[in-house]
């Protein structure tokens, strides 16, 4: 297979954007990543859409407007992992030469849907009662148990994706908090308050993508996908350890293995952190602690910049907010502009190899429905 | 035309309210290799066979974990203090704690308790029972 490379990048802030149609928030992205890349538009030969709440087709709605029309273009569902698993599937479609260029992007726009994720019906946890919230609080609730986590520590957390997400131009919320303000806020989960909860946002993401032989004929430095891996969580009815979620252990350990690379070789990540245990959870997961020790890293700084493994440096879905669709290639335009020394306030200085991580759903018996890795490099 | 009534669709109840001794939860068991899962099902996930027979299931577990949902989901109180509740059997139930929120604890002994169900938007009976604390709520 052929190695694959990121030339063109394109991202806007996610925020509340209700009073417009979402494809016209979303073709000005994807034009974006376009002339970012250099490439002819004719000469992209697929396109994939990342999108959960946008209904039919919204890659052709959206691809219509720039005349992007006439290539395949697969529109993937996969919750909060929708646009990372279209990259994942742009890159094949390159990798395995069924063309030279691709395009993937996401879009949601969950405040004008009025809903985040749909369950199915016949859903046992979420026909009684379950919500996403409650689901990773009794994440965090086990995690703490377990490991005698504390809510000040996990209020640190919070504390720190607000402060990178006011470095951040693209992030929902760009503003400071202190942990009283934290711990003060509305309860939503016990032990979440609304400042542990990513915020409910609407945007748009994109990337270009190529064979990484012609990449420097668009970009002076691409991004290389060193690896990518996509699972579904395993059907398990019986008791299920909630603070090790196997679906990504599984995978990362895949991902180790294809590549290998080890977790001490990744030099910054951003993973799913929809609420703010989950920089626990997948640091374990992915390898970079010893399953409880994560919170030993957090306390010694190690997720901050300047330390071991820099975790969610743009503020993270807590911070830079989480529209659902588009958050998988978020992350990757995030790390794209670290390895190219575009991240301005917020660079990890030398940063050669990132990791993205994003999960997907709700699904009653699976710890998620879907995960997504890559690891980026230059 | 789908018939919702009840939530486990082709399988039968899971709710046994005549059994002698009080009311308890039906799951499966696989016939074939024995895997166990609540509620009751037609196939089994673990090797695809659909000979299954019910399993009831004890009624005392423990609280695995739980959360006090400020603001659940329409149509279930607020709060809700949902939970995890592993079984004897090696199942797992997702369900509601009817106790206060202070109350709850990882690793807690609960007991079955049947409650007036809530009825969702398509009709179907849901949430019929709840586990609660030896002694009940205080």
């Amino acid at each position: 297979m052929r190695k694959v490379s990121i030339i063109g990048t394109g991202m806007m802030r996610f925020m509340k954007r209700d009073t417009v149609n979402m494809v016209d928030f979303a073709w000005p992205v994807v034009r974006s990543a376009i002339l970012e890349a250099g490439v002819d538009p004719k000469s992209i030969g697929a396109a994939y859409c990342g999108s959960a709440a946008s209904g039919s087709m919204p890659g052709q709605r959206v691809l219509k407007r720039l005349g992007l029309t006439g290539i395949p273009i697969s529109n993937v569902e996969g919750a909060c992992s929708s646009s990372a698993i279209a990259l994942r599937h742009a890159a094949l479609a390159v990798a395995t030469g069924e063309c030279d260029i691709a395009l993937a992007f996401g879009v949601d726009q969950l405040n004008l849907a009025g809903k985040t994720l749909v369950h199915g019906t016949e859903d046992w946890d979420f026909a009684n009662g379950l919500a996403m919230p409650g689901l990773y609080a009794m994440r965090a609730q086990r995690y703490m148990h377990d490991y005698g986590v504390t809510i000040e520590q996990l209020t640190k957390i919070a504390v720190k994706s607000k402060k990178y997400g006011a470095l951040n131009p693209w992030a929902h919320f760009q503003q400071e908090v202190t942990p009283e303000q934290v711990m003060n806020a509305r309860m939503v989960a016990d032990p979440f308050t609304v400042l542990h909860c990513c915020p409910r946002s609407d945007g748009a993401s994109a990337v270009v993508v190529c064979a990484s032989d012609i990449a420097h004929r668009f970009s002076s430095k691409p991004v290389q996908i060193v690896a990518s891996i996509q699972r579904s969580g395993k059907m398990m009815t019986g008791f299920r350890d909630m603070t090790m979620p196997e679906s990504t252990q599984r995978a990362a350990r895949e991902l180790y293995e294809q590549s290998g690379l080890g977790p001490e070789d990744i030099d910054i990540c951003e993973v799913h952190d929809a609420f703010t245990v989950n920089e626990l959870l997948y640091s374990d997961a992915l390898g970079f602690s010893k399953p409880g020790e994560a919170v030993q890293l957090l306390e010694d700084g190690d997720f901050d910049i300047g330390g071991r493994i820099p975790l969610n440096i743009s503020g993270g879905l807590v911070s830079r907010g989480h529209p659902i669709g588009p958050t998988g290639i978020a992350q990757i335009v995030e790390m794209t502009y670290q390895l190219q020394g575009r991240g301005d306030k917020r660079q990890v200085e030398g940063a050669k190899l990132a990791m993205t991580h994003v999960t997907g759903g709700g699904v009653a018996g699976l710890d998620h429905g879907a995960v997504t890795i890559h690891i980026l490099g230059v | 035309m789908l018939d919702y009534e009840p939530l486990a669709l082709s399988a039968g109840p899971y709710l046994d309210l005549q059994c002698d001794g009080g009311p308890r939860l039906m799951g499966s068991e696989c016939l074939e290799c024995g895997h166990r899962l609540f509620p009751v099902a037609a196939v089994c996930p673990n090797c695809m066979s659909d000979q299954l027979k019910p399993l009831p299931l004890s009624r005392e577990g423990k609280v695995y974990s739980f959360t006090v949902l400020r603001q659940a989901p329409p149509g279930f109180d607020s709060p809700s203090i949902i939970s995890y509740v592993d079984l004897r059997e090696g199942v797992r139930v997702f369900t509601h704690l009817d106790m206060l929120p202070h109350q709850a604890k990882c690793d807690m002994v609960v007991h079955l308790k049947v409650v007036d169900p809530k009825i969702d938007k398509f009709g179907r009976k849901v949430l019929q029972f709840k586990f609660a604390p030896i002694g009940g709520a205080q």
